[in-house]
């Protein structure tokens, strides 16, 4: 659209206005406000509204408010808030200021609501302008109510006092109930302040009925803060102030929406200093009204039980009753001890007034005559927060308004600060506890107080008695007549004892508060009282409703979750899970494992041995004892079955050094070896394949059972200087072979020496154990094919005789009687160490003959003990300190270090003389060891 | 009390059936061991549980976790209830049980790895054990201390023989050194070396009853009889597969007369001693390789496990 002149559109105005650029008439109006439907473009917008503000005429107004005009200017104000036009929007907001607004306007859009919002707004002047709008509404608002007839009145109040209650009930509720009951609040000083009227009286039952729950409230507040008494004191104190004030300012005229505008304009011009006063004041005259039916019973029985238990007793027993005489004394009386409530006698007289100018902006703009119903609605829109914090903010207004006024403003200040310690907007009354947090709210308690419009739902629900009773009592005192005239209707409904626990709670009956709260809850009717307080006890403050913890990862406390440290291990355990559950799987599908047989008991294997396992164990018998005096842990189902055995008891046991398990012999004598790679296999089987011929050639000779021998032992000692001990039988063969050896010891490729070790070996061997014979099969064929001399061939009784002592269950005969008769190889070696010496001893060190030869330690040829040890080859295993081969060890260290005798060896543990004790056994034990073999 | 006696020959032995399946396990089964008097049989899994059978009922006795720890190989020690078995979490301390009130009397801390073997001497409180830290260890069930370490350049085997006076210690799997246990820090009195197996490692190594006899197993294809007192190798066994590289138990019958050994192939085979021949193969259907085989010390009846546990008793025809 091409842009517009506005001298245009004026000059085509021209003939609808009059001389001021007012609406001429009525019938202009309606041409007007048709033409402002159309007005799209911000300049012809601006033109209607100047025209709007100029004009004066209620009349014209109103008409070009119903003709449309109201909705137009609601959608401009609509689009001007979206589009944040401040300057224009003051412009709409003045206009809004001339507008002679009635209920059922208000009810049309939401015009109101929108108004409510701009009271919050960033812009300083459209927040003022749109308070005082609202602030005047809400005044309209009250005034219908106050006007409508009681029955309806209070048709509509039963109703709002269901959804308060509900209200109450949720989250939210809490909220606007603090800024009904201080609405309520307000109203009831309103009331007071123009007693005259039926209406104010109407306002006074309202009132105490919104002081106690307003007194609720104060409770919790005062729960919260412990500033909270001198708060509300001072507050109270104030407030009175502000109720005189009030009603001295407040004039007469409830519904005179003109002469409200027109003082909310010159207060908002004032705004810097004495707004409040002169919007409280209007608010009061038309609040009274509003606030009509308020039982005063809960707020002063509230307030008092709280903050002053003590004080109240006394009182309440003189006030509950004689209404109109104590009120005067009471009013000294009580003044200091409303100081300590919060807001109960103060709000009485004057900011409940504005308090319903407010309301009825806040809750509903559409339909502020019947507030009942919209407050339903509005607390089940999704936008009630916002409405929330408007509230409060409205109570927040409410409070400080009302103090504001006289010339108490720095105890209100105080006070709020006190009573709102959450929210740092300071002057908050003390009968919001939830106070907004936003910065409008502090604003708002400048100004004039709005937010009476719940409370008037609330305050009309209590009950329409109490109003029939303010009218009893039009004592145009102040709150204490108005409390009186409460208390009085109240008992006479049945709510007397509320009006009594109200009066109680007067500061200065502190210590009957408890008992009065008892009466309360027992007498009260409406049992939304004791929730009201019970929930009103258990809110906190809006912005303190939100709590935010931030926990810091605290690396300590990974270590307990249960989370892999480290990634690789956690992706191979898994891997092996993985695998471990498919294998299973598998396992599981091809499980085809059928039983084939029927369990019987099993039978004892045939030569099962029975052996004493554990014979030597001490721990068996420590274990035995233990389970005797500990419970068995009995697990009837798999579920019972804990996933640990229990830890082990603590044992403090010193650490010690375990003992070096050497790989090697360390003792330097000779040590068994078979080694499989001198015997490569190839030999091995052919030594398998000799073995054969051998087995066949020599069976008779030594294979069989030996003759018993038929030479006496003396004569083979004899003749071959054998010193045997007596006793002691050879084998004849033996004997003979062993002669002829001795008769030719140089010959050592003599054939006869071979044949006596074969002889030897296989007697020894009992040639029942194959093993043995192939072994001495193999042994003889290395030695005779690697021509070893017949003297190496020494070397072999000694493994042999291990042999034979390991073979426990060896054939004992033979070889029994041949060792016992002094192992021949023995015998051999010793002959024939002395002969041929050591060349025919191959292996160098220690000399074969020093090993074998010590006769001290053998016994010495002569000696039994030789053939002791022989004897005891059989059982060498068990006996010894090692097998065959650590006997014949033994030997090397069985000479006494001769050092080692006199003190110590230089040599020391490598010494390969005896340490007795040290690198071996003790003397003590070789004696004992030999004893036991003998025995 | 009657004694019923059975002989066993091979023909028992091959008419070793399968008399009992359980199915306590969800996991493979890592190791057995049979009570002394042979009525019970221990064993553990590697779903962490230790499961005790009633070998003359034939019915599972009673079951324990120690799913902290983890059992691997565990052994009945002398006292009637308890038990020794090595870890596979946490560390690898070995631990030894009350089986009375589930309670751990004694941890044996030591090893660094995982032990691979567990032998508790025949007569005495002590034990051994061998791990992949490539050290044996000889301990003593009263004292958490170790009383004797012995450091091998690889793989470690130990066993004791059946009277408990010596033990043997397989080294490099190629060497048996034999030690007094009385002297066991003067070192071996006895070495046999055999040949080397190149393509497996010993895993086990068990005397005979009769203690003539060492039989060696392997992770391979192979096991190996040894004479005990020479070092000579006897018998070479072959026949059954492993072809997981799973230690695959060897067991001898009571009298010596077989090897019994699992298979990964779900089969278990036997052998007989003195010919080196194979006797039977016996074949249940066990799903998975058969890594635990053992006869009963004292009954005529044998234990096989995979996942699941048979208990084999011979066909007796009357």
């Amino acid at each position: 659209m091409a842009p517009l002149d506005p001298q245009q559109l004026l000059r085509a105005l021209n003939e609808l206005l009059g001389p001021k650029g007012e609406i001429a008439g009525c019938t202009e109006a309606v041409r007007v406000a048709s033409l402002m439907k159309d007005a799209n473009k911000l300049v012809s917008k601006c033109v209607y509204i100047n025209i709007l503000k100029v004009e004066t005429s209620k009349d014209v107004l109103e008409k070009l408010i119903s003709s449309g005009g109201w909705d137009t200017l609601n959608k401009w104000l609509q689009e001007t808030k979206d589009d944040d036009n401040y300057p224009f929007l003051v412009e709409i907001l003045k206009v809004y200021h001339t507008l002679p607004v009635t209920v059922d306007i208000l009810k049309t859009n939401n015009a109101a609501k929108t108004i409510k919002q701009l009271c919050k707004s960033d812009n300083e002047n459209v927040k003022t302008l749109a308070t005082n709008i609202f602030d005047e509404w809400m005044k309209k608002v009250k005034g219908n109510n106050n006007n409508n007839d009681d029955k309806s009145k209070k048709k509509k109040k039963d109703k709002v006092r269901d959804k308060d209650s509900e209200k109450r009930d949720g989250d939210k509720s809490e909220k606007k109930d603090g800024e009904k009951s201080s609405k309520k609040y307000e109203s009831d000083s309103s009331s007071s302040s123009s007693k005259s009227d039926s209406k104010s009286r109407s306002r006074d039952s309202k009132h105490s009925h919104h002081h106690h729950s307003y007194h609720d409230k104060d409770r919790d507040r005062e729960r919260r803060s412990s500033d909270g008494k001198k708060d509300r004191e001072q507050k109270m104190e104030a407030e009175d102030m502000d109720t005189s004030s009030n009603d001295s300012n407040t004039a007469s005229s409830d519904d005179k929406v003109v002469v409200r505008k027109g003082d909310g304009l010159k207060l908002h011009i004032r705004l810097g200093g004495d707004k409040d006063k002169s919007n409280k004041s209007e608010e009061s005259v038309q609040k009274r009204p509003s606030t009509v039916k308020r039982p005063p019973i809960k707020f002063r029985s509230t307030g008092l039980e709280e903050e002053t238990v003590p004080v109240k007793l006394p009182k309440n027993a003189d006030l509950s009753k004689p209404i109109p005489k104590r009120t005067g004394s009471d009013i000294k009386s009580e003044l200091p001890i409303k100081r300590s409530r919060p807001n109960m006698p103060p709000p009485l007289s004057v900011p409940t007034v504005p308090v319903t100018s407010s309301g009825p902006t806040s809750t509903s703009p559409q339909s502020p005559g019947e507030i009942h119903g919209k407050i339903k609605l509005i607390p089940a829109r999704p936008k009630s927060n916002h409405e929330i914090h408007e509230s409060s903010g409205f109570m927040d207004s409410l409070t400080t308004s009302s103090r504001v006024p006289v010339s108490f403003k720095k105890k209100r200040r105080l006070s709020g600060h006190l009573s709102t310690p959450p929210s740092s907007k300071g002057p908050a009354p003390p009968s919001t506890p939830p106070s907004p947090i936003s910065p409008t709210a502090a604003i708002a308690k400048s100004l004039p107080s709005v937010p009476s419009f719940y409370k008037e739902t609330q305050e009309t629900e209590p009950s329409p008695e109490k109003e029939i009773k303010t009218e009893r009592s039009p004592s145009p005192d102040d709150e204490i007549t108005g409390q009186d005239i409460k208390s009085e209707n109240t008992e006479a409904d049945s709510k007397t004892k509320d009006i009594k626990t109200e009066r109680s709670p007067s500061p200065t009956e502190i210590a009957s508060t408890n008992s009065n709260k008892e009466s309360k809850g027992l007498l009260t009717t409406g049992a939304t009282k004791v929730k009201r307080k019970r929930k009103s006890v258990t809110w906190k403050p809006d912005h303190e409703i939100k709590e935010i913890f931030y926990f810091e990862m605290d690396e300590d406390e990974r270590v307990n979750v249960n989370r892999p440290k480290d990634f690789n291990q956690a992706k191979r355990d898994e891997m092996i899970q993985d695998r471990r559950a498919f294998e299973s799987s598998i396992r599981m599908k091809n499980d085809r494992m059928m039983e084939q047989l029927t369990w019987y008991r099993p039978k004892v294997v045939n030569g099962y041995k029975v052996f004493e396992y554990g014979k030597e164990s001490v721990e068996k018998g420590i274990q035995k004892i233990r389970e005797q005096s500990v419970l068995q842990a009995l697990f009837f189902n798999k579920n019972m079955i804990p996933d640990n055995p229990q830890e082990p008891d603590m044992e403090n046991v010193e650490p010690e050094e375990p003992k070096m398990i050497p790989v090697d012999d360390m003792s330097g004598g000779e040590e068994f070896l078979y080694n499989y790679e001198t015997h490569p296999q190839a030999i091995q089987q052919k030594a398998q394949e000799v073995h054969v011929p051998v087995e066949s050639t020599t069976p008779a000779q030594f294979n069989q059972p030996l003759p018993p021998p038929q030479q006496p032992p003396q004569q083979l000692a004899g003749p071959l200087g054998l010193n045997l001990p007596p006793g002691v039988q050879l084998p004849p063969d033996l004997a003979n072979i062993l002669s002829q050896i001795q008769s030719n010891p140089s010959n050592n490729n003599d054939p006869v020496i071979a044949h006596v070790q074969q002889i030897l070996n296989n007697l020894m061997c009992g040639g029942t154990d194959q093993s043995y014979e192939q072994l001495q099969q193999i042994q003889q064929m290395m030695n005779s094919q690697m021509g070893m001399p017949p003297d190496g061939m020494m070397q072999g009784p000694p493994p042999n005789m291990q042999m034979m002592g390991m073979n426990p269950g060896g054939p004992p005969m033979g070889p029994r009687t041949l060792l016992g008769a002094g192992p021949p190889g023995f015998l051999n070696q010793r002959q024939m160490g002395p002969g041929p010496g050591p060349n025919r001893f191959g292996p160098p060190g220690p000399g074969p003959q020093g090993n074998w030869g010590p006769p001290g330690n053998m016994g010495g040829p002569n000696s039994g003990p030789q053939g002791n040890f022989g004897g005891g080859g059989g059982r060498m295993r068990g006996l010894g300190p090692g097998r065959g081969a650590r006997g014949g060890r033994g030997k090397s260290r069985s000479v006494l270090c001769r050092h080692f005798a006199n003190g110590s060896c230089r040599i020391g543990n490598s010494c390969s003389f005896l340490h007795p004790g040290v690198n071996g056994p003790p003397l003590d034990d070789q004696q004992n060891m030999n004893q036991s073999i003998n025995s | 009390m009657f004694i019923d006696e059975m002989k066993l020959t091979e023909n028992v032995v091959r008419n070793f059936r399968v008399a009992k399946i359980f199915r306590e396990n969800t996991d493979k089964i890592t190791s057995i061991d049979f009570s002394s008097n042979g009525e019970t049989l221990i064993s553990s899994s590697d779903d962490d549980s230790i499961v005790i059978y009633d070998c003359q009922g034939g019915t599972p006795k009673r079951t324990l976790n120690s799913k902290k720890y983890g059992v691997d190989l565990i052994r009945y020690t002398h006292a009637v209830n308890t038990a020794l078995h090595s870890s596979t979490k946490v560390d690898d301390t070995i631990r030894y049980l009350s089986l009375h009130d589930n309670k751990y009397i004694r941890y044996f801390p030591g090893h660094t790895k995982k032990v691979v073997c567990l032998c508790m001497s025949p007569i005495s409180d002590t034990f051994l054990s061998g791990s992949l830290d490539k050290t044996i260890r000889l301990w003593d069930l009263r004292s958490q201390n170790c009383q004797g370490q012995m450091q091998l350049p690889g793989r470690p085997v130990a066993t004791f023989d059946p009277e408990g006076l010596i033990f043997a210690a397989g080294i490099n799997s190629e060497c048996v050194k034999l030690y007094d246990l009385r002297s066991f820090d003067r070192g071996p009195f006895a070495t046999f070396k055999l040949p080397q197996d190149k393509d497996c490692d010993w895993t086990g190594m068990k005397f005979s009853p009769d203690g003539k006899l060492i039989v060696v197993s392997t992770n391979g294809q192979v096991i190996r009889l040894i004479d005990a007192f020479q070092g000579t190798p006897l018998q070479t066994f072959v026949g059954h597969t492993n072809t997981k590289g799973i230690p695959l138990e060897v067991s001898f019958s009571p009298d010596s007369q077989f090897v019994f050994s699992g298979s990964t192939d779900g089969r278990v085979h036997c052998w007989n001693t003195e010919s080196g021949a194979k006797v039977a193969t016996m074949s249940c259907d066990h799903p998975g390789p058969v890594q635990c085989v053992g006869f009963n010390p004292k009954y005529m009846m044998l234990a096989t496990a995979c996942t699941n546990m048979a208990f084999w008793l011979p066909y007796i025809d009357e």
